[in-house]
């Protein structure tokens, strides 16, 4: 997704109506949580079903407009592990009676990630010598090559934890994907 | 954490791939001291019993190697070249430098016992040990591998035909074979080719 397209979200999200009677939005500025996907990926070579989860983090960038990070682990390596990041604007589309956003507009840019941890290995030598090859773990990211687009439900639970359900579509790295997520999300501060 | 920051984080994120480029280096546990360097007639070629005694005996060689003859006759034989086996050149000092290659005079005789339709060919390299390691060869060292055919009498064994590019410093050499088949290997004089 390009940048063009990430600036016109967001202002798309700046302008969005929203019914005249809703209260004044009190969302926390930060939540905490995690989430599991299911993927349907198709490619040029065929296609897959995948299942991930990990962590979130939403910021609040104004009282409409949030900011969630989210990264997912797709399943173990033989060395590690490899997964799917993004950040996605948030905003409101539709609201509850309550005031709090119900449904939410979703889009974002993401892309792909590995994690690799290799022991040291030391290999002997015809002469006596050995050659020692350091462990290392090993972070690797693509560029946010992503795009994500789609709709969000979040239903506060209790004061302090709410439930996201959400669909929508990833496109790119040449494929594309379908994605279904349930989440929870936990804030210090209070919901409203 | 100030959202403006917060904001600069998730634009840094979305911009920039990561991830560290190259691995940590590799080192090396050095192995047995090898031994100490004869005054050899000419400068690294082991020709005389005496110069090749250096090869055959020091902490590093092994397997069923016997030092043969006398003068510039004498060879070093490896008597079973279906068990591992390994000569170890000396320490050397001053480092030979621009090194391009090893002539190594020898023969492989395989047993006369092998059956007809054995192969009669073994697998010999020479390895260089360099100041530093070598990119592109198994476990950093240069190495050179041969196939050996049967011979009778005493030929340069093809690795005077595989070039080093670029030429090498050399802190040690040292032979060894990989091989199944069953005979003798007799090496008759060993020189570095500059």
């Amino acid at each position: 997704m390009t940048r063009h397209a990430l600036a016109l979200t967001v202002v798309a999200g700046l302008i969005a109506g929203r019914p005249a009677a809703a209260q004044e939005v009190s969302m926390p500025r930060f939540e905490l949580g995690g989430v599991a996907s299911g993927f349907a990926v198709a490619t040029f070579d065929g296609g897959a079903a995948l299942l991930g989860g990990g962590p979130t983090l939403t910021i609040g960038l104004t009282p409409r407009i949030r900011i969630d990070v989210i990264g997912q682990f797709l399943g173990p390596t033989e060395i590690g592990a490899d997964g799917f990041y993004e950040a996605q604007i948030r905003f409101p589309v539709r609201y509850a009676a309550s005031g709090l956003p119900k449904l939410w507009m979703t889009a974002g840019a993401g892309g792909l990630f590995s994690f690799y941890s290799i022991g040291e290995r030391r290999t002997p030598r015809v002469d006596g010598s050995i050659v020692v090859y350091p462990g290392y773990s090993e972070l690797r990211a693509t560029r946010p090559r992503m795009a994500t687009v789609g709709i969000a439900h979040q239903q506060i639970v209790s004061g302090h934890a709410s439930l996201i359900l959400a669909t929508g579509v990833v496109v790119g790295e040449g494929a594309i994907i379908a994605r279904a997520s349930a989440g929870v999300s936990f804030s210090k501060r209070r919901y409203r | 954490m100030s959202t403006r920051r917060l904001l600069l984080y998730a634009v840094l994120l979305l911009t920039a791939g990561c991830g560290r480029d190259g691995l940590p280096p590799s080192f090396v546990i050095p192995g047995p001291a090898g031994p100490s360097p004869v005054p050899t007639a000419a400068p690294f070629v082991w020709d005389t019993r005496d110069e090749l005694a250096v090869w055959a005996s020091n902490n590093v060689t092994s397997g069923a190697i016997v030092l043969d003859g006398e003068g510039s006759d004498a060879v070093l034989r490896v008597e079973r070249t279906d068990q591992k086996w390994v000569l170890r050149g000396p320490d050397l000092s001053p480092m030979p430098t621009g090194v391009r290659g090893v002539r190594v005079r020898c023969r492989f005789l395989p047993d006369p016992s092998l059956p007809p339709t054995a192969s009669r060919s073994i697998l010999v390299s020479v390895t260089f040990d360099t100041p530093t390691t070598s990119p592109g060869y198994a476990n950093g060292q240069t190495s050179i591998w041969v196939n050996l055919q049967a011979t009778t009498e005493f030929t340069d064994a093809p690795f005077a035909s595989r070039q080093l590019t670029p030429p090498i410093d050399v802190r040690y050499a040292y032979l060894h074979g990989t091989s199944s088949n069953r005979g003798m290997l007799e090496i008759d004089r060993i020189e570095f080719v500059r």
